[in-house]
């Protein structure tokens, strides 16, 4: 893991003087500033050099090896030449000249540049005198550069969606320019492979992509048949999203308390919300945590109330979290989640799916994500639009590449946490029980004086969040299901005191170390 | 008319040549003197590639003379038939 704090909440754009500094001896001699800041961005997620200054960098090398060796042909003069070249490729990713460029024609290499700059949001780090005064706000010295590290001027980000989405950079252009280039925004490859792809990381049988994790949930209920009269059991201490499509499709939400350590629905307190009008059970992995699958799954079979009761997760946060070894799509009859930018795995919009082993299910859900279409304008059900857009396809497609390594990065932050709160007082860690892992879409703690606390980071330049402040039996839009303050006193408790704290897979240790010591 | 400067140290020869640079507008052009260096194999630049890559003077080239002149070798063989 990185330890290295963000320096800069904007990416950095190395200029061609720097490149020509650190690949001299007289220049590194007399530009000492330029070979530290070199050195500090090597590997760095943010660091870039142009494409145009490839070009450059080729020609005045090349020009200069020319000047100094009579004794070198082309062919070896360009070996040298590229292997710099290849080289500072390995260090620093590349930034292409946008095709919006505003061309300036007293200097065409520094507008290359500075539109480069523009499209990835960095700041040039140059010696340039000239570009330096044209482009005060764009442009950053080694000298400044090093001394912002220096002083660790730490800015905390909540999820850094940015930072992730230039960690994937090259990956997510080339994908995103593909789907440009064939045009098929509408159910393209994309999608197929995505779905494949999600087969192949949860092993489940079938995965559908749709257009959120709202819409996940509406096509697992709409599949299981979930109509007016039916009731579906689930948590009050949620995201309105999972009441609220049970609501939409005319049933009735039943919401039973939650458990103290986890926050997820108490399998024990299931059995006596049951009727003969139950129909499915929602349970949901909050926070990423799955549920008390197996013991929630005992009230699934008939004897109950002699039809089957359906167990539906609702994986939003929990997307590669596993149940006893097994993704949580194996210990239910439809797993949905959530590709909503700040989740684990996120795209860069709505987005969601649907797994389950049941290839009928899939099949049904399959069709209604398409307005109930079995084949083209043949409409077997009444269904929803609800595709996933081709382009967030493309990009899951990268991110789900690097999942495994983000969901280790962010146990390794959650790890941190712990290990630097573990000690404080009036303080209640999350609990992750044993036989469960989670990729923590949130690090959430509870703490009696929670206003205080987020008023003091937000001071100190740490965002919080509250996940979630009012649990659904008291909401408004509710009201008709006849719940008051006190039916449920564990969500109601937890509501007053839950507060989450930034999580995401690049936070450093120093950024938590600075929250920590905060707390 | 050129004027060819025979100093082995580098350093010192710079400078000098910076120095006389100042008849540049009279037509003088101030060289150094290249020493007959023998030509490398590839093997040879292959195992040496930085160290030789490392001992060029870019900061050197405030001459946009000889800057138009290297582009029109590097650019005419490069895109030479």
């Amino acid at each position: 893991m990185k330890l290295l704090g963000s320096i800069t909440v904007k990416n950095i754009l190395i200029d061609l003087n720097i490149l020509l500094d650190y690949y001299e001896n007289t220049r590194r001699k007399r530009y000492p500033d330029s070979i530290e800041a070199f050195d500090y961005l090597k590997y760095q997620n943010f660091a870039f050099v142009s494409s145009s200054s490839i070009d450059n960098f080729e020609f005045i090398k090349y020009a200069t090896l020319t000047k100094e060796y009579s004794n070198l042909n082309r062919k070896q003069k360009l070996l040298i030449v590229h292997n710099f070249i290849k080289e500072f490729l390995t260090f620093f990713k590349l930034a292409k000249t946008p095709s919006y460029i505003e061309i300036d024609y007293d200097d065409i290499e520094d507008s290359q540049i500075i539109a480069s700059a523009k499209a990835i949001d960095a700041l040039v780090l140059t010696r340039d005198e000239k570009m330096l005064s044209k482009y005060p706000d764009m442009t950053i010295t080694p000298k400044e550069l090093l001394q912002r590290a220096q002083n660790q001027d730490i800015k905390i980000d909540f999820a850094n969606l940015k930072k992730q989405h230039f960690s994937y950079y090259p990956d997510i252009e080339k994908s995103t320019d593909t789907v440009y280039a064939h045009g098929r925004f509408i159910m393209g490859p994309e999608i197929q492979e995505l779905e494949e792809n999600l087969c192949s990381f949860t092993k489940a049988k079938n995965a559908i992509t749709c257009s959120s994790g709202t819409n996940a949930l509406l096509l697992a209920m709409m599949a299981l048949n979930i109509k007016p009269g039916d009731e579906v059991i689930t948590t009050p201490f949620t995201f309105i999203a999972t009441a609220e499509t049970i609501a939409l499709l005319g049933a009735k939400p039943v919401f039973v308390d939650i458990d103290e350590t986890t926050y997820n629905i108490d399998p024990n307190k299931i059995e006596e919300k049951i009727t003969p009008k139950t129909k499915a059970i929602i349970s949901v992995s909050l926070y990423g945590q799955p549920s008390d699958l197996d013991e929630i799954n005992k009230y699934t079979n008939n004897q109950y109330i002699n039809k089957p009761i359906y167990h539906i997760v609702d994986g939003a946060q929990s997307f590669g979290a596993t149940y006893k070894g097994q993704a949580e799509v194996h210990h239910c009859d439809i797993y949905t989640t959530s590709f909503f930018p700040a989740k684990p795995l996120g795209c860069y919009g709505d987005g969601g799916a649907v797994l389950t082993n049941n290839d009928e299910l899939a099949q049904k859900m399959r069709m209604l994500r398409i307005h109930g279409q079995n084949k083209r304008y043949s409409h077997k059900y009444i269904g929803l639009g609800a595709r996933l857009d081709t382009i967030q396809a493309a990009i899951l497609n990268v991110k789900l590449k690097h999942y495994k390594e983000d969901f280790a990065r962010r146990n390794e932050v959650a790890k941190i946490y712990t290990k630097l709160l573990q000690n404080k007082e009036n303080i209640i860690l999350p609990t992750i029980k044993p036989d469960r892992t989670t990729p923590w879409a949130q690090y959430s703690i509870r703490v009696k004086n929670r206003d205080e606390l987020q008023t003091k980071l937000k001071e100190a330049g740490i965002p919080t969040a509250v996940h979630y402040p009012k649990p659904l039996h008291l909401q408004e839009c509710f009201k008709y299901l006849g719940y008051k303050e006190g039916d449920f006193p564990i969500a109601e408790k937890i509501s007053r005191e839950i507060m989450s704290l930034p999580m995401n897979p690049d936070l450093s240790e120093n950024e938590i170390m600075y929250i920590a010591k905060r707390i | 008319m050129q004027l060819i400067v025979n100093i082995k140290d580098e350093n010192l020869a710079r400078k000098i040549i910076k120095l006389l640079n100042i008849f540049k507008d009279e037509g003088i052009e101030v060289i150094k003197k290249k020493e007959t260096q023998k030509g490398w194999s590839d093997e040879y630049v292959q195992q040496h590639w930085r160290e030789i890559g490392m001992n060029t003077h870019s900061a050197d080239i405030n001459d946009d003379e000889y800057l138009y002149e290297a582009a029109w070798e590097y650019y005419s063989e490069k895109h030479s038939d």
